[in-house]
């Protein structure tokens, strides 16, 4: 039972960090149906960054989070502009390709500017595991998972009750019709990929503590916020997270119960078997539901 | 206040627009009368900035906007009520609202809107109850009504307004075509495009009549009620000999 309950924390913890990763595909492809494929990349560039801002240069982990995410938004607002844009203006699907590009580009610069071994970024609030009734749980795992709820209310508040998130809204919902009501559409569809490229690197840096910060630890970790963020539903932020959250979970159970290398499989075969079942994933809805 | 000059719209290779030119003067409605495919809605569209001309040259308050992108047109403080009212279905009608006033709140005029949100409640009283409501969720009159307060809550100079009677009941299309009656009693500048000709012709002061992308008649009101043409082929009235 200790053993079950352990699996299930921690499968919290790595759910809310895929969750994370997942609601930042969402955030791009609801506003401006561009998706960055790169963007488990991103996840190690904030690791990276977050390790040389904390680390290296010895500054406090909040202010080091707020420079990685200034970081990450400013090449957001360039990788936008120099590597989606054009494309999507020609009309062109070459942004499926240009922003893996990107990706892989943060990968070759990652391994000559931090090398390929891992880096290790102490946990935020201790390395002792605490013990309550005989589990243990490691202090960063349920920072993980409050400050992911944390950014998830953050970005609900934001859609919900400021203007510049119900310009975000209105502009997931009709480009078109945004751009009628003086929403600078174009400006909007910038900041959505900022966005995203933040959060990724927010999940990177949260979790580096627990997984060490290495050129390739976003890869598979994209992977699998992709197929999330499938199963979830594209446009359906708070689904997919609450699915990163079960992913997570079903992960520990499997591979805890199982065998581990079961871990890494399961993503797309669920994504496949969503899709079968219901086509927009779990919490999308269907084109006429939208209308 | 707006003038269009030999404006040609093309979705590819297909003339929908084929050089026509017009003008609306400050203060008063201007109506194109058309059939379906005549090309009225694809000038509104391309006067809003959603499609570019292929040729031709369109000024608006001085400034040329032909070509331009939706939301600086929008930012002149030219607005479109478009073709079946496209609101954020989503949103509540408050938020259309909100929405609508985007540049206003932008710029800090929170209690100007929330003033002109009261004026416009006067307008069309059905709204109020439904502010918190979503909007896909309003019947369709509801639905026409909100558009164009969500326009007028802009402070637009110029409104543009593509076939408001589309889908609505008779008695829902008399509540709408009252308000712009009301609407012109203020000042308020409009280009109203419209299927239905006795509609359209009824409110404006000038009239264009929109044939396969090219205009065919034009003149006053009163001209274009009493032209045999518009009575014989879009009043449906055998002309007096």
């Amino acid at each position: 039972m200790r053993f079950l309950v352990q699996i299930v924390l921690s499968g919290i913890a790595t759910g809310a960090i895929y969750g994370l990763v997942a609601v930042g595909y969402s955030v791009t492809y609801a506003t401006m149906r561009v998706l960055n494929f790169g963007l488990g990349m991103w996840v190690m560039l904030g690791a990276m960054v977050g390790y040389t801002l904390h680390v290296t240069f010895g500054l406090n982990v909040l202010i080091a989070m707020l420079g990685m995410m200034t970081v990450l938004g400013g090449l957001g607002l360039l990788a936008e502009r120099f590597t989606v844009l054009p494309f999507v203006r020609a009309g062109s699907d070459v942004w499926i390709m240009s922003t893996l590009a990107v990706g892989l580009l943060f990968i070759n610069a990652a391994e000559l500017l931090w090398g390929r071994n891992p880096l290790a970024i102490p946990p935020f609030l201790g390395k002792d595991p605490i013990n309550f009734a005989g589990i243990g749980i490691y202090p960063q795992e349920i920072l993980i998972v409050i400050v992911a709820c944390a950014v998830m209310v953050a970005l609900d508040v934001f859609y919900q009750y400021t203007l510049l998130g119900k310009a975000f809204r209105a502009t997931a919902s009709s480009t078109e019709v945004a751009g009628l009501m003086g929403i600078n559409t174009r400006r909007i569809a910038s900041l959505a990929y900022a966005l995203a490229g933040c959060l990724a690197g927010f999940a990177g840096l949260l979790v580096a503590p627990v997984t060490l910060a290495e050129p390739q630890m976003g890869t598979i970790l994209g992977l699998k916020a992709f197929a999330i963020a499938i199963i979830g539903g594209l446009e359906a932020g708070r689904g997919i997270f609450v699915c990163g959250l079960l992913y997570g979970v079903l992960e520990g159970l499997l591979s805890g119960y199982l065998y581990t290398g079961i871990r890494d499989i399961i993503g797309f075969t669920l994504m496949i078997l969503v899709l079968f079942v219901r086509p927009n994933g779990l919490f999308g809805r269907r084109a006429e539901e939208r209308a | 206040m707006l003038s269009v000059d030999g404006l040609r719209v093309r979705y590819g290779s297909l003339e929908v627009v084929k050089g026509i030119s017009f003008s609306v003067r400050e203060g008063e409605i201007v109506t194109i009368i058309g059939a379906n495919g005549a090309g009225k809605s694809t000038t509104l569209r391309t006067l809003a900035g959603l499609l570019s001309p292929y040729q031709g040259t369109v000024m608006f308050r001085d400034r040329k906007i032909g070509g331009a992108r939706p939301y600086n047109v929008a930012a002149l403080g030219l607005r479109l009520v478009p073709e079946g009212r496209q609101l954020f279905p989503d949103h509540t009608v408050r938020e259309n609202l909100e929405l609508g006033a985007y540049l206003r709140l932008w710029r800090g005029e929170r209690t100007g809107v929330a003033k002109d949100m009261e004026e416009l409640f006067e307008l069309f009283p059905q709204i109020r109850p439904r502010l918190d409501q979503r909007a896909g969720s309003l019947s369709g009159g509801e639905q026409q009504m909100v558009a164009i307060a969500r326009a007028l809550i802009s402070q637009p100079r110029l409104l543009l307004m593509d076939e408001p009677s589309l889908g609505l009941a008779p008695m829902l299309i008399q509540s709408i075509f009252d308000a712009l009656i009301k609407l012109r009693s203020r000042g308020l500048t409009i280009l109203l495009v419209e299927q239905m000709a006795w509609l359209g012709l009824g409110v404006c002061d000038r009239g264009y009549i929109l044939e396969s992308g090219r205009f065919a008649l034009e003149g006053s009101r009163d001209e274009l009620l009493r032209h045999p043409r518009v009575l014989e082929a879009y009043l449906g009235k055998t002309p007096r000999s």
